[in-house]
């Protein structure tokens, strides 16, 4: 059921908490971040196998799913998104809580870490972007601008699932993705191509998971090799044959893969 | 947590489930819990069933969080009832029930009271008759946290790790209402429903163990042989409360069979059937 976490600038994110885990435990906790113009619901097919181990929170991004629009005067930059999710992991007392930060999160999820260590015991980071998008956003962000969310889930949906896709998940994803505020996703395609991370990577401290599709266009995988290779701890797997989205693509094997990263994790603990 | 105000003016907590895909409505599964416990005790069968299913975890009134009734009796009747009138609170007509020990009962009675309203029944370590001994005497003298700890060991057997004994104890059956708990033995003291169960139309799974301290397997075979379309499983093991110790194999047994309901063939695929 969702709760509801109230930001110091008076906006709220929404969040889901799954623990199916031994009562008698002390579980680690998951952190659950979406990609950009999702929320998170996405992340279904990762709760059952994840939250038998862990406490899993999913929350919803700033003018994402049920949490509260951001206001005009927004910063576009990463900083507000980061500073929204350290004042809800310490509302929460989550110190040392695993991060899964997919896509667009992914930059937020490495800033998060780098300026909130206490925070962020590890990072795994599903389709991680560094820098710009191959993909010229600037017609999305018009399309977004004038025509509304809707108007751009619906031209693009057909790049985002295959052909093959249940009817019913389609218009469920062009549903979500159309709650946005068209303004804000436009703002978002604008901003999102001038935040690059790449100078920022030597500096995570966090041990750290890259999930990668070897056929991904928006994440080239030559870029992210070379990603992988200037955080100091970090582990890449690719996945063969998958596009960029891996988190929803391929949900089993990044499941797999995320549990077994973090036991190792968990064995170096003190 | 949620909660529900039931025909008849209880409130009732319960958990809502469903890890499946969000564009399809889950079908509903309610798991029934026993005596002393609550929806919590199902933690390890959600992950397996919520899948599939929408998993919808009450606590029966007077346990977890739903409020001790003023004037309640519970038994099987009345137990299986009130889950009928939660179902109409949630607007569900016809659903799967799957309970454990004196939920099953409960679930049992309701099945043979109401056919048309449930799909599938699978029921765990459950009696259709009161067992000899009743604790009602010594949880009156002493208390459930009493009583759960003097019975433990063999409701869950040898091989349960001490944490788990010691959660069920002090964070589960000890942390129950005394007087819910007085009234739920009661009404298992009063249990007798072997006779309604041949009114029982759906596909019923009856899981039992060998080593039961509580009812002998030859008494559950006996009560199962009168629902119409069921089968028995017997799992080896030293508890009585197999959904408790072993609640991932009870969860994929369930699901195995509930697949079997869905294509027509509900014991084709059982282990130990």
């Amino acid at each position: 059921m969702a709760e509801t976490f109230a930001l110091p600038d008076g906006g709220s994110l929404a969040y889901d908490v799954h623990d199916y885990t031994d009562p008698w435990r002390t579980p680690d906790t998951v952190v659950l971040l979406h990609g950009f113009s999702k929320n998170r619901k996405f992340w279904f097919e990762w709760l059952p196998g994840l939250a038998r181990r862990y406490r899993v929170i999913a929350v919803d991004q700033r003018g994402h799913g049920d949490s509260s629009p951001p206001p005009r005067d927004f910063r576009m930059a990463l900083a507000p998104f980061v500073a929204d999710l350290a004042a809800f992991f310490e509302g929460l007392g989550l110190f040392g809580a695993h991060v899964v930060a997919a896509e667009f999160s992914s930059k937020i999820g490495i800033e998060l870490a780098i300026e909130h260590p206490a925070l962020v015991r590890s990072l795994v980071l599903p389709g991680l972007i560094v820098g710009g998008s191959p993909v010229d956003t600037l017609p999305w962000a018009k399309l977004a601008e004038e025509q509304g969310a809707a108007a751009w889930a619906r031209a693009t949906v057909a790049m985002r699932l295959p052909a093959d896709a249940d009817p019913a998940m389609r218009d469920w994803y062009v549903a979500e993705q159309s709650r946005m505020q068209g303004w804000f996703l436009g703002a978002l395609f604008r901003a999102t191509p001038h935040m690059d991370l790449t100078g920022r990577l030597p500096l995570v401290p966090a041990p750290t998971l890259i999930l990668a599709g070897a056929q991904s266009r928006q994440a080239d995988p030559e870029t992210t090799r070379r990603a992988a290779a200037a955080i100091p701890d970090c582990r890449l797997v690719e996945f063969p044959g998958m596009p960029f989205n891996v988190m929803s693509a391929c949900p089993a094997d990044c499941v797999r893969e995320t549990l077994a990263f973090l036991e190792e994790v968990d064995g170096r603990r003190p | 947590m949620q909660r529900a105000t039931i025909a008849g003016g209880l409130t009732l907590a319960y958990e809502d489930d469903w890890l499946g895909p969000p564009w399809k409505p889950g079908e509903p599964l309610l798991l029934i819990h026993g005596m002393g416990e609550s929806s919590r005790a199902w933690y390890g069968w959600v992950p397996i069933l919520a899948t599939q299913w929408r998993v919808i975890r009450p606590d029966l009134p007077g346990f977890g969080a739903s409020p001790v009734p003023a004037d309640y009796q519970w038994t099987a009747a009345r137990l299986g009832a009130d889950i009928g009138r939660f179902m109409d609170a949630l607007g569900i007509e016809r659903a799967i029930l799957v309970a454990a020990k004196y939920g099953g009962s409960a679930a049992l009675k309701f099945a043979a009271d109401q056919p048309g309203r449930v799909k599938a029944l699978a029921v765990f370590g459950s009696p259709a008759r009161a067992p000899s001994a009743s604790g009602v005497e010594f949880i009156r003298a002493h208390g459930m946290r009493a009583w759960a700890e003097s019975t433990m060991r063999g409701r869950l057997g040898s091989q349960a790790p001490e944490a788990q004994v010691r959660w069920w104890i002090d964070g589960l059956m000890g942390a129950t209402d005394d007087r819910a708990g007085i009234g739920a033995g009661l009404g298992v003291a009063a249990l007798d429903i072997e006779r309604e169960l041949a009114q029982i139309t759906a596909p019923t799974l009856v899981v039992t163990t060998r080593e039961s301290g509580l009812q002998a397997v030859a008494a559950v075979r006996r009560y199962q042989e009168r629902i119409p379309d069921s089968r028995l499983v017997v799992i080896d093991s030293d508890c009585y409360h197999i959904a408790a110790t072993e609640p991932e194999r009870c969860a994929r047994l369930a699901a195995d069979f509930l697949r079997g309901v869905a294509a027509g063939r509900p014991f084709a695929t059982l282990e130990g059937a």
